[in-house]
């Protein structure tokens, strides 16, 4: 009979934030930020089916970060299934971090009809793009 | 006091100098899981002359969502060659039975496929033999 899934893949972004020259047009020094973290997983995909990434954005700074996007890329998993078999669709909006607390952010993923054989039972590498502000 | 910062996430340019951007190139790994496809149920058939009804217990993926679809195939029993299903149990049926009329006489024994768009679970065992009148 049926053979167990693997439950539940994790995605993890660290940003390593770097101040550069753009502050030349600021007041003065900002504490620059040294990174952030943004998590999120999603399993049970199949043709046709639906499902919903939960990604999580943790804020470390002391100021509210607005997170104005986030997006996600899908690699393909092995030889005959590529990324363009999962269709993850981007946040836009507006997301209020309060400082040192974490929200999430629910994107919705599908699975074409036509997804390729190869990719039961596969796991999809994904990576994480997105914009915020901190205020 | 209050200044706003904007953090890019990613390779992005960056925002207008007056908005004091930083930009970050960002790394990390991770992924979304696939269902597998379960294997079919050992499907039920009955005859009455020549109308083959035949019966099978619905599949679910892991984690309980009901499979799609099923594909039916007909096997002549002594021979093993597959014989070509009729309209009402041909292509892949959403249900869990369907009812074939016309059926050549011969004996049979069917079987069913999980379906799930161009997925295909494993095929079941095949069904007691009927016998067409």
């Amino acid at each position: 009979m049926g053979r167990t899934t693997s439950a539940v893949a994790a995605a993890s972004i660290i940003g390593a934030l770097v101040a550069g020259s753009a502050l030349a047009g600021s007041s003065g020094p900002d504490p620059a930020p040294r990174g952030f973290v943004v998590t999120g997983s999603v399993s049970g995909l199949s043709p046709g089916g639906r499902a919903w990434l939960r990604a999580t954005v943790r804020n470390p700074y002391r100021r509210l970060l607005r997170v104005h996007s986030v997006t996600v890329a899908v690699r393909g998993a092995r030889p005959g299934c590529s990324g363009s078999n999962v269709d993850v669709r981007p946040f836009t909006g507006r997301l209020l971090v309060p400082p040192r607390r974490a929200r999430v952010v629910r994107l919705l993923v599908r699975m074409p009809l036509t997804a390729a054989p190869e990719c039961r039972g596969a796991s999809f590498p994904l990576a994480f793009r997105g914009r915020g502000t901190l205020r | 006091m209050r200044r706003a910062a904007a953090i890019a996430i990613g390779a992005l340019a960056l925002a207008s100098p007056a908005a004091a951007a930083w930009s970050a190139a960002v790394s990390g790994s991770g992924g979304a899981a696939a269902r597998t496809m379960p294997a079919g149920n050992t499907p039920g058939a009955s005859a009455v002359l020549s109308t083959v009804t035949v019966t099978w217990a619905a599949n679910s993926f892991p984690g309980g969502t009901p499979v799609p679809g099923y594909l039916i195939r007909r096997f002549n029993s002594l021979t093993q060659v597959e014989g070509t299903v009729l309209a009402a149990c041909s292509g892949i049926r959403s249900g869990t039975s369907c009812v074939e009329s016309g059926v050549p006489a011969g004996t049979w024994r069917y079987t069913v496929t999980p379906a799930a768009g161009v997925w295909r679970g494993a095929q079941s065992a095949q069904s007691t033999a009927v016998i067409v009148i």
